[in-house]
């Protein structure tokens, strides 16, 4: 009986000390949907169905961004913009390749190397 | 009796606290001296037997680093350069200058990632996974972040929070992010989320240059989730 109970506080303190760390790391920056799963399914099977899947997410993320930064993720931009320039569509993407470089200058190095390769 | 049970709770909180009491100030001192900003994820090291961990692995890495206020480049369209490049492998670069990473993608630091084991025990539907987490930075070479990770996924039925202060702590997390499919994507996502959970946080997080003093973990870390 002592014992039981004794767990009961052991397992209640073990939820008590996770929820005072989880507080300290639960600041959300960004909303990011179903990328995840979607640009591993990308990834794995690269077919027209999970294309248009991970284009409307690209979207999604791009559109709705409900977090404390409230601005596009990094990446989003620059990756959505690089699918659509392997796909034949180069004006759109190369739009979406300078929002990337506006948001975030460092990403400038990189997304040149890239705009270089297409001329 | 209640008291006892109430007290028992907070002995046990602090010990979890006091367990993990190292602050991340003291426990990865290089990245606070470097202060990157660009990470580059760099495609796992895969020694497995799970032909499929590379990418499992590969394609979740980014958002955790994200959430950590660091900007992290765009992971597919680096993906066909490392590949165009043949630096695809990334074993040849573990202990290599990464200056070239800097100038190329203008990263501050790599991120490796080795998947030691993925084990499946048949019986009781249990994965158990080793991985290793190396950030080094592409300006100077060293190393700037080390974390070893032990993983138990359970399929949802067989998790008990009866492994210990740690088991019952991590399930708490895993809770929190379980979801209704069944899928090795989101064993990733959890191994990441939360062997990355003390890392010190960058420029685009409100937490910047105030979290010195915030608790850190060992350099191994168990984690038990569920699928």
């Amino acid at each position: 009986m002592k014992k039981s109970k004794r767990k009961l506080g052991v397992a209640f303190g073990a939820v008590l000390a996770a929820m005072l760390i989880s507080s300290c790391a639960s600041t959300k920056l960004y909303s990011w949907y179903d990328y995840q799963e979607d640009y591993y399914h990308y990834v794995k099977t690269n077919d027209k169905k999970n294309l248009d899947k991970l284009i409307k997410t690209y979207e999604k993320v791009i559109a709705k961004q409900k977090e404390s930064r409230g601005v596009v993720p990094p990446g989003i931009y620059a990756d959505y913009g690089y699918i659509l320039i392997e796909n034949g569509k180069t004006a759109e993407g190369k739009e979406m390749l300078a929002k990337e470089v506006e948001l975030y200058p460092e990403s400038k190095v990189f997304v040149g190397s890239i705009l270089k390769r297409i001329k | 009796m209640k008291k006892s049970i109430f007290t028992q709770a907070i002995v046990s909180a602090a010990l979890v606290l006091i367990s993990c009491a190292t602050t991340k100030m003291d426990a990865h001192p290089a990245m606070y001296d470097a202060k990157p900003e660009v990470f580059l994820i760099m495609p796992p090291i895969n020694n497995s037997d799970n032909v499929e961990a590379k990418d499992y692995f590969y394609t979740t890495l980014n958002v955790p680093i994200a959430e950590h206020g660091y900007y992290v480049l765009p992971p597919a369209a680096c993906y066909s350069v490392l590949q165009r490049e043949s630096a695809y492998d990334s074993e040849m670069f573990l202990e290599a200058d990464l200056e070239k990473f800097n100038q190329l993608f203008g990263t501050d630091v790599c991120v490796f990632t080795i998947i030691k084991s993925w084990k499946k025990s048949y019986l009781g539907s249990n994965i158990q996974i080793e991985l290793e987490y190396i950030f080094r930075s592409a300006k100077t070479n060293d190393v700037l972040f080390v974390r070893d990770a032990m993983a138990v996924c359970s399929t949802e039925s067989s998790v008990k929070v009866g492994g210990g202060l740690v088991g019952a702590l991590v399930n708490v997390v895993a809770d929190a992010v379980k979801t209704a499919v069944a899928d090795y994507v989101k064993v990733a996502i959890q191994c990441n989320n939360s062997a990355l959970l003390d890392m010190p946080v960058g420029k685009y997080h409100p937490k910047h240059g105030l979290d010195g003093t915030d608790s850190a973990n060992g350099r191994l870390m168990n984690i038990r989730t569920s699928y």
